[in-house]
C-alpha cells in the first residue's frame, strides 16, 4: 500500500512539474492578453492588423538609434545559397537575407503600393517593353567602387543568362548602359507592373568586380561580399547561423540600423523557434505556423504578430481532363453554396483571418468587392436542389488532395459537403506526390493560393492559356480556361491605365464567378513571434519579413 | 584472433552492400523527379530530360546503383548535393563531428545515470526505491524524446535561464541535446545493471566474499560491479546506435547541425544524394562501431575467446560435453 502511494505521488509529481513546464504564465508569474488585433464596425469581427513593410529609410520615425545591438533572427531553414539569381534559385530564406544586403532600383511602398526610388532615382517607359531608369550617383558597392549603369547591365545579363527559367529572368531581354548614370532594361512582354515587381529581393543589384572578387558566381553563393544594401555580409557558419553587419557607408543617411549585426540562425522545429525568443536567446521566431502562433497571441512574455501578405487561398473544381462531377456547373454552384466560408477562415487562420470577398487581396491596389456577406451564407437547401437538377439527387463522391497542413481546412469543407450529400475523400500525399498530383489534375478539389499584390506577367496563372493547354505547369487551378478570360488576364497585366485596373479586376472575378471555377476562401495569414521589446515589425513582397527595419 | 578479425572485417562487405541497396531502392520508388526539383516547375520538359542525362536517371536502375557503389568504392564519392552542388562527404564530414560529441556525450550520461540506478535499485530490491527508481527511467524511456527536448527547453531555457534554448555556438549548447538523449537511455543501462547486478550477487564468489568477512561495499564495487559491467559495456555499441537516431529528430529540435538535421533536411527537400549519403555513412559507422565493440570484448573478456573464436561448444573437450 506504501508503495502504491509513493508511486502515484511520484507520478503526480512529474505530471505536475511537466504541465508547469509548459503553462503559459511568464517568468514573473503574470498571464494576460496581447493580441495585435482590430475591429472593424462593418464586420463586428476580429481582424489582423496588416503590418506592412517600409522604404529605404525608416519607415518608423521613432526609429531614431544606432546601436551596437546584435538582433536574432529564428529561420527554419537554411538556404543552399545567398545570391540565389547567380544559380536559378529563389529560396524564402535567401530572399529574406539578401534583400538586407542588396539594394534594388526600385522599392515599393507598401501602403499604397506605389513604386518608389531607390539606386534609380528616376525611370521612363520609352515605349511598351523598355524603361530607362537614371541611377544615383551617391552609392558606393561594398568593395568602395561607385555605382554605375554597367553595374546595373552586369546583373540584368546574370538574371536573364542563370535564372533564365524563373521569374528573376524570363520576362527580361537585357540592359545597355546609356552612360555612366544611366540605363534601358528591356522586357519581353508588356507589362507596366514590372516596374513594381523589380523591388522585389530577387532583383538586387551587384556589381561584376565585386561578384569575380567573392570567388565567382559559384562562390559568390556562399561568400557574397556584394552589393550596396543596408547591411553587408559578414560570416556563414555552415548550418548554425549566418551574420550580416551594418553597412555604415549606406547610401541613404536617413535611415538608422539600430543593430550592428543581424544573425540568422535555423531551427526546423517552429516551438523550439519561439521558445528561443522567450528565453531571450533570440528576438524573432519567424513563419510560425498560424495556429500555433495562436497560442501565444496571449502570451505577456512574447508579442504575435499575424500579417496578411496579399494571397487569397481558392478552392479550385477541377474541369480539365481528368475531372469528373466537378465539370459540371451545377455542381460546383451547389459546393459553392454549401460551403461555410466563414468557418473556413476561422480554422485556417486561427480565428484571425476573414472570409474572401473577391479572388484578390483586399491590400491590391485595385481590389474590388465582387460577393456579398448574403452570397456566401450557406444554403443546404439551394445546394441540394442543384446537385438534384444536376442528376446528383443521391449524392457523389469527390477527391480532393492537400498537404498535411490543409486537412484541417479540407475537414471543415468536408463537413460542409456531408450536409447536402457529397462524400469528400482528402488525400494528403507525401509533397512530391502532391506536385505531381497537382500539375497533373488528379483531383476533384484543391485548395492553392493566388498573390495579385505586385501586377507581374505570372499572375492568376490557373487561368492562363499557356499553363492550361500549352508548354508551361501550374499547381492546381481547374486544368481550363477560355480565350476570353485568358485576354481579360493579359488586358489586366499590360493596362497602363491605372484608373482602369479595378474594372479590368473585376471583369476577371465576375467570370470566374460566373462559372464557379473556384471558390474564394480565406486571405492567407503568416505569423511571427518577437521579442517583447522588439518594434519595427515590417514585411516585405510575399510576406517576407524586413529584417532592416526592426529596432528596440 | 586476427582470424576473427578479419572475418568481421569481411562481414561489413555484404552488410553494406544491403544498407545500400536498400536506401538506393528506396530512392528509385519515392515519388517525384529530382531534375525537376533541381530546375523548378518552370523548367521546360527538354531541360528536365537533359538533366536527368547529366544525373544518369534515365540508366536503368542496376547501371545507377553500381555506378554509385563505384563511385564511393574508387574515389570515395557519395555524389554531389541536389540542394548545394556541394560533394556529399565534404557536406557531411563537418556535421560528424558535432554528432560525435553529442552521442558520445549522451552515451555518457545514460551510462553513468543508469548504471548508478541500476546499483541502487538492486541493492535496495523490491524496496519503494528499486520501484521509485524503475519509474524514473521507465518514465524517460516511455515519453517521446522531443517531447523531453521541448520541455527542457521550457525548463532549463525559458525559465531558468541556465542554457541556451537551441543552437551550439557555446559549450552549454551541446548539454540538452546531450541530457536529452543520454535520459532516454537510462532506463535501458538502469535495468540491465539491476539485473546483471542481482544476478552477480547471487554467485558462490559473492557469498564466499562475504564468508570471508569483506565489507559490503568492498564487496558490491570490487567484486560485483566488475562482473555486472560486462553486459552493460556490451550494450554500449547498440546505444551509441539509438543515440544518432534520436539525434535525427533532436538536433532538429536543438537545431543542431548536425549529420542528423542533416539527413531530415534533405528529407524535406528531396535531396537524394543527401539522404542516401547520409544514412549510408551512419550504416557504415554503426557497423563499425559494433565491430569494434565486439573484438574490443573479445580482448577484455578471455572467457569469449573460448566461445566466439574457437567456435564455442563445437570445440568444447569431451570431458566439458559429457558434463
Amino acid at each position: 500500500m506504501k508503495l502504491k502511494k509513493m508511486t502515484a505521488l511520484l507520478l503526480s509529481g512529474m505530471m505536475a512539474f511537466s504541465l508547469a513546464a509548459c503553462g503559459g504564465t511568464d517568468a514573473n508569474g503574470n498571464s494576460g492578453t496581447e493580441v495585435k488585433t482590430e475591429t472593424t464596425a462593418e464586420t463586428e469581427a476580429e481582424t489582423t492588423e496588416t503590418q506592412t513593410g517600409t522604404l529605404s529609410a525608416n519607415s518608423d520615425p521613432a526609429n531614431t538609434k544606432v546601436t551596437d545591438e546584435t538582433l536574432r533572427i529564428g529561420l527554419s531553414s537554411e538556404p543552399s545559397t545567398l545570391w540565389g539569381a547567380a544559380g536559378g534559385k529563389t529560396e524564402n530564406e535567401e530572399q529574406i537575407i539578401n534583400a538586407a544586403f542588396l539594394d534594388r532600383l526600385v522599392d515599393v511602398d507598401p501602403a499604397t503600393n506605389e513604386v518608389k526610388p531607390n539606386l534609380a532615382t528616376k525611370w521612363e517607359w520609352i515605349d511598351d517593353t523598355h524603361c530607362k531608369f537614371t541611377l544615383r550617383d551617391d552609392v558606393t558597392m561594398t568593395d568602395g567602387t561607385p555605382f554605375v549603369a554597367d553595374d546595373v547591365v552586369y546583373s540584368v545579363n546574370t538574371w536573364v543568362t542563370k535564372a533564365a527559367n524563373s521569374d528573376t529572368g524570363r520576362f527580361i531581354v537585357g540592359a545597355t548602359a546609356d552612360d555612366e548614370h544611366t540605363v534601358t532594361i528591356e522586357y519581353n512582354v508588356v507589362a507596366p507592373g514590372m516596374l513594381a515587381m523589380m523591388a522585389w529581393a530577387n532583383f538586387g543589384i551587384v556589381s561584376e568586380d565585386e561578384v569575380n572578387a567573392a570567388g565567382g558566381l559559384e562562390g559568390v553563393q556562399k561568400n557574397p561580399l556584394i552589393g550596396s544594401g543596408k547591411y553587408k555580409f559578414k560570416e556563414w557558419k555552415s548550418g548554425q547561423s549566418i551574420t550580416l553587419e551594418r553597412n555604415d557607408n549606406y547610401w541613404n543617411k536617413d535611415y538608422k540600423g539600430y543593430f550592428k549585426e543581424i544573425v540568422f540562425t535555423f531551427t526546423g522545429d517552429a516551438a523550439a523557434r519561439e521558445m528561443a525568443v522567450e528565453s531571450g536567446d533570440s528576438d524573432v521566431a519567424y513563419e510560425m505556423p498560424v495556429s500555433q502562433a495562436a497560442t501565444f497571441a496571449e502570451s505577456e512574455a512574447v508579442s504575435t504578430v499575424f500579417y496578411s501578405f496579399g494571397q487569397v487561398s481558392h478552392l479550385w473544381y477541377n474541369m480539365g481532363e481528368k475531372a469528373g462531377a466537378t465539370k459540371d456547373l451545377k455542381v460546383r454552384q451547389a459546393i459553392d453554396k454549401a460551403l461555410d466560408f466563414d468557418a473556413i477562415a476561422q480554422v485556417a487562420t486561427a480565428g484571425f483571418g476573414q472570409a474572401a470577398l473577391a479572388y484578390m487581396d483586399p491590400s491590391c491596389s485595385y481590389y474590388t468587392e465582387n460577393y456579398t456577406k448574403e452570397e456566401r451564407a450557406v444554403d443546404i437547401d439551394g445546394a441540394k436542389a442543384l446537385l438534384k437538377e444536376a442528376g446528383y439527387a443521391d449524392g457523389l463522391e469527390l477527391n480532393a488532395i492537400c498537404l498535411q497542413d490543409g486537412v484541417p481546412v479540407f475537414t471543415v469543407i468536408q463537413a460542409n459537403l456531408a450536409e447536402v450529400g457529397i462524400k469528400l475523400n482528402i488525400n494528403t500525399p507525401d509533397t512530391a506526390q502532391f506536385v505531381g498530383g497537382a500539375f497533373g489534375g488528379d483531383y476533384d478539389l484543391i485548395m492553392v493560393g493566388d498573390n495579385l499584390v505586385t501586377r507581374t506577367p505570372a499572375i492568376v496563372p490557373f487561368l492562363r492559356k499557356i499553363n492550361v493547354n500549352g508548354p508551361g505547369k501550374v499547381i492546381g487551378g481547374p486544368k481550363y480556361t477560355t480565350d476570353e478570360i485568358d485576354a481579360a488576364i493579359a488586358t489586366l497585366i499590360s493596362e497602363s491605365d491605372e484608373s482602369k485596373l479595378a474594372e479590368q479586376a473585376n471583369k476577371i472575378d465576375t467570370m470566374i464567378k460566373e462559372q464557379t471555377l473556384c471558390s474564394n476562401g480565406y486571405s492567407e495569414l503568416k505569423a511571427s513571434i518577437l521579442a517583447k521589446d522588439l518594434k519595427g515589425f515590417g514585411s516585405r513582397e510575399r510576406g517576407y519579413i524586413n529584417v532592416t527595419t526592426l529596432y528596440k | 584472433m586476427l582470424k576473427y578479425i578479419l572475418k568481421r572485417i569481411l562481414y561489413l562487405i555484404p552488410i553494406l552492400i544491403g544498407v545500400s541497396a536498400i536506401i538506393f531502392a528506396l530512392k528509385t520508388v519515392t515519388p517525384g523527379d529530382p531534375a525537376r526539383q533541381i530546375l523548378g516547375n518552370d523548367a521546360t520538359e527538354e531541360q528536365v530530360q537533359e538533366k536527368r542525362d547529366e544525373l544518369g536517371l534515365n540508366d536503368p536502375v542496376l547501371v545507377q546503383y553500381v555506378n554509385y557503389v563505384g563511385g564511393i568504392v574508387t574515389r570515395g564519392d557519395f555524389g554531389d548535393s541536389y540542394r548545394t552542388g556541394e560533394p556529399i562527404l565534404t557536406e557531411i564530414l563537418p556535421r560528424l563531428l558535432t554528432s560525435a560529441k553529442i552521442t558520445l556525450g549522451a552515451v555518457m550520461i545514460g551510462a553513468i545515470i543508469g548504471v548508478l540506478l541500476g546499483i541502487i535499485s538492486a541493492l535496495k530490491k523490491y524496496t519503494w526505491i528499486d520501484s521509485v527508481v524503475l519509474v524514473i527511467s521507465m518514465f524517460f524511456q516511455s515519453v517521446p524524446e522531443f517531447v523531453v527536448a521541448l520541455v527542457l527547453i521550457m525548463i532549463l531555457a525559458v525559465k531558468l535561464h541556465l542554457l541556451p534554448a537551441t543552437g551550439i555556438t557555446t559549450w552549454q549548447g551541446y548539454i540538452m541535446p546531450m541530457l536529452c538523449i543520454g535520459l532516454s537511455a537510462v532506463a535501458g543501462y538502469t535495468r540491465i545493471t539491476r539485473s546483471s547486478m542481482l544476478e552477480v550477487l547471487g554467485e558462490d564468489y559473492i557469498r564466499t566474499a562475504r564468508a570471508k568477512g569483506q565489507s559490503e561495499k568492498n564487496i558490491t564495487y570490487h567484486h560485483a560491479l566488475r562482473n555486472a559491467m560486462i553486459p552493460v559495456a556490451q550494450s554500449l555499441g547498440s546505444n551509441i546506435g539509438n543515440a544518432i537516431g534520436g539525434g535525427m529528430v533532436l538536433e532538429t529540435v536543438f537545431g543542431v547541425p548536425g549529420v542528423g538535421k542533416y539527413i531530415v533536411d534533405a528529407i524535406t527537400q528531396r535531396n537524394y544524394p543527401g539522404v542516401l549519403g547520409g544514412a549510408l555513412i551512419i550504416a557504415i559507422i554503426l557497423t563499425l562501431i559494433n565491430m569494434i565493440v565486439d573484438i574490443s570484448f573479445v580482448l577484455i573478456d578471455p572467457r569469449l575467446k573460448t566461445t566466439i573464436i574457437s567456435g564455442g561448444a563445437k570445440k568444447m573437450p569431451k570431458k566439458m560435453k559429457a558434463a
